[in-house]
């Protein structure tokens, strides 16, 4: 999963990408609005943090000028300005959630991964397809035999991006884009050797390879 | 205070009435004067004509020729009379029958004018002129009565009193009609500065006349002024919160730095710090951020806006699937700042989505008072504790974070309008029941 964190303050940025890294996201940085937006716009992205507060555009009006685009990426809002009626105006620009500063780095990725299941038509809590069950706060997957198995940060970003795909053909450059951020080198390699990873714990039939195309994660197992 | 109007009417009278009045003497008495001068110049020919028939007989005896008489002076009591006087010797005119007049013996060349009743209470004007005929000295004094005439100025001045009565009463009227339409803008601007109370209008009108141009340019820049000042303090207070709270977000993020989590008090210390920052700061912008109700209010359309906050706190809370009932009889606008009014219906939803178990109300009816009530199904608050929840800052619920505060902040809204805040258990929910009750605001 890959994320666009916009945020002006240098230090609160430090903290944030690094947990949220730690949390197994891939993590862009714009620094003012005009970037941000700019970035928003790739269309690489699986939600977008954004501090309304901006120097350069106004967090608001970037959140504005998405959905004039029909940009549909799912916005959290994080802002210091939290009255009710600036919560209001913030949802009516088209926020999908809004926290208030200050905040805890907790509270913050549960509400990311609330907002990406949603994003997903997931339900809330714990991820659940095709049998497995994935534990995002610990990075561990339990399947349908009861099994668990810890994971690797490589190997649980993989899983995580399958079990919000089910069923879709996902490239190895698409996979790469929602690893790796821009700063990252690139090595479509070493999926194929984590996903290999993933089929020994997990199965080899809930992974399909489509020569060319890429892989398929299966929710139903023929 | 005294009506500007009123004050004005009440001089005008007067300096009416006194004119008129001075206008009425003036003319009696110059129609007076008139006719008087008129008829003492008629004695005086009849003074001059009465001095030629007279002459001394031989034997010294006063006599008059009667043919060169007028024959007026010939009647009993006709009104007009003479008497002759030299020395010893008396004429007196028939008409004068038996009665005489009192008059002085004058020296030759002078002439005296005297009022003295005549004959049958008659007002009588009486001219009397010294002469001097075959070395004696004669006083011929000639007499009028004044009471035809002065029936008539009786007669004149009662008609002018009449008319002049009436012209006074259409100048009052003309002048109460003038003060009326001069007075007009005054009015008009009177009832804008209620219609700004009211806040149906921001500014006042500029075309008014000149006396009070400054005025109302003054009155509309101060109002500027306040708005101006608001907006800005309310700006400062936002960008002040926010110069802080990132700050505040990084320090409270240090405790948790893996270099910190051998030294415990420190961490401990830090967290319970910023915790301390963080709840001051917001119970100092939050209460600093309310507007209050004055005169430069905008209006709250229940309609547009309260939708709009629903739907905020369905996304907030999605995950607990709340239903959230909304009934507002009235599709109105409140005089309620708006940010007032969705701060204050968002930390009762907050608390009410926070606890409920599936279903929260929120009910506004407008009589006078607007009376806001959001309702839930949740566990409710047991009646002894409710005095506590308003207690800035307490919290039953250390857990469930803002409860207290956010209620609280409630209360302070609904006292800023004149209201207050009631709590207690639901009827129709079971649950928690928080009614905020504001009386300073008219609907429209």
């Amino acid at each position: 999963m890959r994320l666009l964190l916009i945020e002006d303050d240098l230090d609160l940025v430090r903290i944030l990408k690094r947990d949220l890294e730690k949390a197994g996201y891939a993590v862009d940085v714009a620094h003012d609005g005009i970037e941000g937006e700019y970035l928003g716009n790739e269309g690489i992205y699986a939600l977008a943090v954004l501090d309304l507060g901006l120097p350069q555009r106004n967090g608001l009006e970037v959140l504005k000028n998405w959905r004039n685009r029909q940009n549909a990426l799912p916005v959290l809002v994080l802002t210091a300005r939290d009255a009710w009626y600036e919560k209001v105006d913030g949802f009516k620009a088209g926020a999908d959630d809004y926290l208030g500063k200050p905040f805890h780095s907790e509270e913050l990725l549960a509400r990311i991964s609330a907002l990406i299941h949603r994003a997903h038509q997931q339900p809330g809590g714990q991820l659940q397809v095709g049998g497995l069950i994935l534990d995002e706060n610990h990075q561990r997957v339990t399947t349908e035999t009861g099994l668990s198995y810890e994971l690797t940060g490589l190997e649980f970003k993989l899983l995580r991006y399958f079990l919000l795909h089910p069923g879709q053909v996902i490239s190895k450059s698409t996979l790469a884009e929602h690893i790796y951020d821009f700063d990252s080198d690139k090595d479509s390699n070493v999926i194929e050797v984590y996903v290999n990873h993933l089929r020994r714990k997990l199965g080899k039939h809930r992974f399909e390879t489509r020569r060319g195309q890429g892989y398929v994660f299966k929710e139903q197992v023929e | 205070m005294k009506s500007l109007q009123l004050r004005l009417g009440i001089g005008l009278l007067i300096s009416l009435v006194s004119v008129f009045m001075a206008l009425w003497w003036l003319t009696s008495s110059s129609i007076r004067y008139l006719a008087e001068e008129y008829v003492a110049s008629h004695l005086a020919h009849d003074a001059e004509s009465i001095i030629e028939a007279a002459h001394f007989e031989d034997n010294n005896t006063l006599e008059l020729k009667d043919d060169q008489i007028e024959p007026v002076y010939l009647q009993p009591f006709s009104g007009q009379y003479y008497q002759v006087i030299s020395g010893g010797h008396v004429l007196r005119s028939p008409s004068l029958v038996d009665q005489r007049l009192t008059i002085p013996a004058l020296s030759p060349g002078e002439t005296r004018r005297l009022y003295s009743t005549g004959p049958q209470q008659q007002a009588l004007i009486i001219m009397a002129y010294g002469y001097q005929r075959q070395n004696r000295t004669i006083t011929v004094a000639v007499a009028e009565d004044l009471s035809p005439l002065l029936t008539l100025i009786s007669a004149f001045q009662q008609r002018y009193a009449l008319i002049a009565l009436a012209l006074l009463l259409t100048l009052i009227t003309v002048q109460a009609l003038i003060l009326h339409s001069g007075f007009h803008p005054l009015k008009r601007i009177q009832q804008q500065i209620r219609d700004l109370e009211k806040g149906d209008r921001s500014q006042l009108d500029t075309e008014v006349p000149l006396e009070v141009s400054t005025l109302v340019a003054e009155v509309n820049w101060l109002l500027n002024v306040l708005e101006q000042r608001l907006q800005r303090s309310r700006n400062a207070l936002g960008d002040l919160a926010h110069a802080l709270k990132t700050p505040l977000t990084v320090l409270q993020q240090l405790a948790r730095e893996d270099a910190l989590q051998a030294h415990v008090d420190i961490c401990r210390t830090l967290e319970t710090q910023t915790s301390n920052m963080q709840r001051i700061m917001a119970r100092v912008l939050k209460r600093a951020r309310m507007a209050g109700s004055g005169p430069a209010l905008a209006k709250f359309d229940i309609a547009q806006e309260m939708p709009a906050l629903i739907n905020v706190l369905h996304t907030m809370y999605r995950d607990k699937q709340l239903t959230i009932d909304f009934a507002s009889p009235v599709t109105g606008t409140v005089l309620i700042d708006r940010e007032d009014m969705l701060e204050l219906t968002g930390n009762l939803l907050d608390n009410a989505c926070k606890w409920a178990r599936s279903r929260v109300n929120l009910s506004i009816a407008i009589n006078h008072k607007v009376c806001l009530r959001v309702e839930d199904d949740g566990p409710g608050v047991p009646d002894a504790d409710i005095a506590h929840l308003l207690q800035r800052g307490t919290r039953l619920d250390e857990n469930v974070s803002g409860h207290g505060l956010g209620l609280s902040i409630a209360k302070l809204i609904a006292e800023q309008y004149g209201g207050h805040l009631k709590l207690g258990r639901s009827k129709t929910l079971g649950g928690f029941s928080a009614e905020a009750i504001l009386s300073k605001t008219e609907p429209l």
